[in-house]
């Protein structure tokens, strides 16, 4: 069972073509990545995955709804695209029980357990805004994550994280994937990706093109 | 709503108040230029503070008193909706569902704020006024030169409705540009644009008054002040709603099919 399904979708912005043609079908319990330069389309691609964007053409369905016409948003999906932002003059832990105060799925034990979960202290009372690059990204993956989503969107989530953050991150992606959680990641660096993912795509010129198709050609 | 406590929680409380307590000083600031009128009341002062400035006659003070009630609004209201979708899109809407779902609660927020703010600033510059004259419910005609006897409780509910749909129009349409722009401070400037070519295309009397946008709020330029004026607060409270439900249609029309990214992101 495929959890992501991309058919043919391309995306143009101001007569400028970010995505072209791109199809991708993500099975169920895999970290899938996705690398590329600058500008590539990468967050663009997550944020279409996401329903946030729409695509110019081509469908896309998460867990078989097709988002934009069953859904607007995929349903049990946690995501983190670009720098994470918050409420600023708020606490860590207030910003992500205002959220979960949205949908009720969740109480103020579990946001504090994905706060932990991430590497942070729950009952640090700081504004957001004294926080460095580094905690908005784990807080931004406790947002992701503290719901239990089947499906994790994340852009880059060892951006500004430091070499021992970067562990802990990795060691939490093998954990929810253990758990059954199907992952879509972006990535710059080569080695994260090979050492994450179950399979690595190279976004180039907005088209995408499989690490191992490109691999087995070079061969 | 569930979400509402997220929305309210956007706004920047503290600075709003803060902006409020200006508003003490330009009560006060108005009573002490009407110390030399023998009779003069808190509430002669604080229809001097809200009255706007006069027709044909550009007084720097009278326009910033008007000015700042606004200015200061739109400045710490105008990034909001875009931090909401730009900087906070992935993690709040799917949480929330669709689009109109986020925009119907920033909508509904944004009214409690404005009457809120409104409110606290009607009272601020009562309260600055009170300091230096006596609170006697009494707003003297002479002085203003209105075309009748008002009841200083009448007048306050005029004001306060003119002002606030002022407000919210000028907010709504500050915050739709904003998200089409996908630049806050571009939203900011182009109503402060409208308001200024507003007001000097009214105090030339170039266009009716009462077709500008912004200038619904300008007392001196009603039927109150001037017989003659066409432009009755009926009139300005209807222009408000119009406007505002234009607004709110357009809005709603193209937020709906809104790609939510930065221009900084879709470089990256």
């Amino acid at each position: 069972m495929f959890v992501i399904q991309l058919d043919a979708v391309s995306k143009k912005i101001h007569d400028r073509l970010i995505l072209e043609d791109v199809s991708l079908d993500v099975p169920a319990g895999a970290i899938y990545g996705i690398r590329g330069p600058n500008g590539a389309g990468k967050s663009m691609l997550l944020r279409i995955v996401c329903g946030l964007v729409i695509p110019t053409n081509g469908t896309v369905r998460v867990f078989g709804q097709v988002i934009g016409k069953d859904r607007e948003f995929p349903d049990h999906t946690g995501a983190l695209i670009d720098a994470p932002g918050f409420l600023p003059h708020h606490s860590g832990r207030r910003n992500l029980e205002l959220l979960a105060m949205i949908r009720r799925q969740i109480g103020p034990d579990e946001v504090r357990a994905a706060i932990r979960r991430v590497g942070l202290d729950p009952d640090d009372r700081r504004p957001v805004r004294q926080y460095s690059t580094g905690m908005r990204q784990r807080l931004g993956l406790a947002q992701a994550i503290m719901e239990h989503p089947k499906l994790l969107v994340l852009d880059e989530p060892t951006r500004g994280i430091d070499v021992q953050g970067v562990k802990d991150v990795h060691a939490l992606l093998k954990a929810l994937k253990d758990e059954g959680v199907t992952i879509l990641l972006t990535s710059h660096d080569e080695v994260e990706t090979r050492l994450l993912c179950d399979e690595v795509f190279l976004l180039e010129g907005g088209r995408l093109i499989s690490e191992t198709v490109r691999a087995s050609d070079a061969d | 709503m569930r979400h509402l406590a997220w929305h309210l929680h956007t706004f920047r409380w503290r600075a709003l108040a803060a902006s409020v307590g200006v508003f003490v000083l330009a009560g006060w600031y108005s009573a002490t230029r009407l110390s030399s009128v023998t009779e003069a009341t808190a509430w002669d002062a604080w229809l001097l503070s809200l009255q706007g400035p006069r027709p044909g006659n550009l007084v720097l003070l009278d326009v910033t008193q008007w000015w700042l009630l606004y200015v200061l609004f739109l400045y710490l209201t105008g990034d909001i909706p875009n931090a909401d979708l730009l900087a906070r899109g992935e993690g709040l809407l799917p949480r929330l569902g669709s689009r109109r779902h986020w925009w119907v609660g920033k909508l509904a927020a944004l009214g409690i704020l404005v009457m809120a703010y409104t409110a606290a600033v009607l009272i601020a510059i009562l309260g600055g006024a009170g300091a230096r004259l006596p609170m006697t419910s009494v707003i003297h005609p002479e002085i203003f030169g209105l075309t009748r006897t008002v009841e200083p409780l009448s007048l306050v509910v005029a004001v306060f409705l003119l002002v606030a749909s002022t407000l919210l129009s000028l907010a709504v349409l500050q915050w739709f540009l904003s998200i089409l722009w996908r630049n806050a401070f571009q939203g900011f400037l182009a109503v402060m644009g409208l308001m200024t070519v507003s007001l000097f295309l009214g105090m030339s009397r170039l266009v009716p008054a009462r077709w500008l946008p912004g200038t619904q709020s300008i007392l001196t330029w009603h039927t109150l002040y001037d017989a003659q004026a066409d432009f009755s607060i009926t009139w300005s409270l209807l222009y408000n709603t119009t406007l505002l439900a234009v607004l709110l249609a357009v809005s709603f029309k193209s937020i709906v099919r809104l790609d939510i990214f930065s221009h900084r992101a879709h470089h990256t």
